[in-house]
């Protein structure tokens, strides 16, 4: 039985992956990187002041560069399907096909 | 079942109204706390740990409570400040052999998103030359 979730072809076949895409979600994926290495360094020092505003200047970044994408290209993630007529998770690329 | 509760109200029921019995219950209070103070009792609550060889460790561990958080630190361990780009000495000597460490890391300066990704790390300090010669590990 296939699904359009296993078909990885469904999702990366009906986007044309723009280069403008692929900038988005590289600046995103460089963000997040980033903001997992400040959440690693905060959970040994949760009173480090300076980690912390570091972690809020990623996550305002990333907040915005994140609705930017989802706006034009459709949800990041599966939590990020927010038609209620939809399910347009599928209508997208993975995210290692962009 | 008769308790220190118990003795309370009895002591508000023999006294009568509202100061007097108030007064009585914080007696019973202190009484039970004494004049120790709070460093001491949390001293007194750490393990005394031994070697294995039955000696008795300089390090032994207390308690320490700083605002919301609550951690058992070392008696040699100094800070886990991040400030300034300063650690506190880990006092490693006379330590067992094979015992796992981690070493305080201070914040400094990260590298920026675009170049951590690159590099595997947003620490500088972190990021080793772990491969040498397009080959891992030691040759």
């Amino acid at each position: 039985m296939m699904n359009n979730r296993q078909n990885s072809c469904y999702r990366g076949c009906n986007s044309n992956g723009g280069s403008n895409q692929a900038s988005l979600m590289r600046k995103i994926q460089e963000i997040d990187f980033s903001l997992y290495e400040t959440v690693l360094y905060l959970d040994a020092y949760p009173r480090c002041r300076a980690a912390l505003n570091y972690y809020h200047s990623l996550k305002k970044t990333r907040d915005a560069l994140a609705a930017e994408y989802e706006n034009a290209y459709g949800p990041i993630t599966a939590f990020g399907n927010t038609s209620q007529g939809s399910w347009d998770w599928v209508n997208g690329p993975w995210p290692w096909h962009i | 079942m008769y308790n220190e509760r118990t003795r309370q109200t009895e002591n508000i029921n023999q006294l009568g109204g509202v100061s007097a019995p108030r007064k009585r219950i914080n007696q019973s209070v202190n009484d039970l706390q004494g004049d120790i103070p709070f460093s001491e009792l949390i001293n007194r609550e750490a393990p005394a740990r031994r070697r294995c060889d039955g000696t008795l460790r300089d390090d032994v561990e207390r308690r320490t409570q700083d605002g919301c958080t609550r951690a058992t630190l070392s008696r040699d361990v100094d800070t886990d400040s991040c400030e300034n780009g300063r650690c506190g000495g880990w006092g490693l000597e006379n330590h067992p052999l094979a015992m796992v460490y981690s070493p305080c890391q201070a914040w400094r300066e990260a590298y920026t998103p675009e170049v951590a990704l690159t590099r595997g790390t947003m620490f500088s300090e972190l990021d080793l030359p772990l491969e040498a010669a397009n080959k891992r590990g030691c040759m």
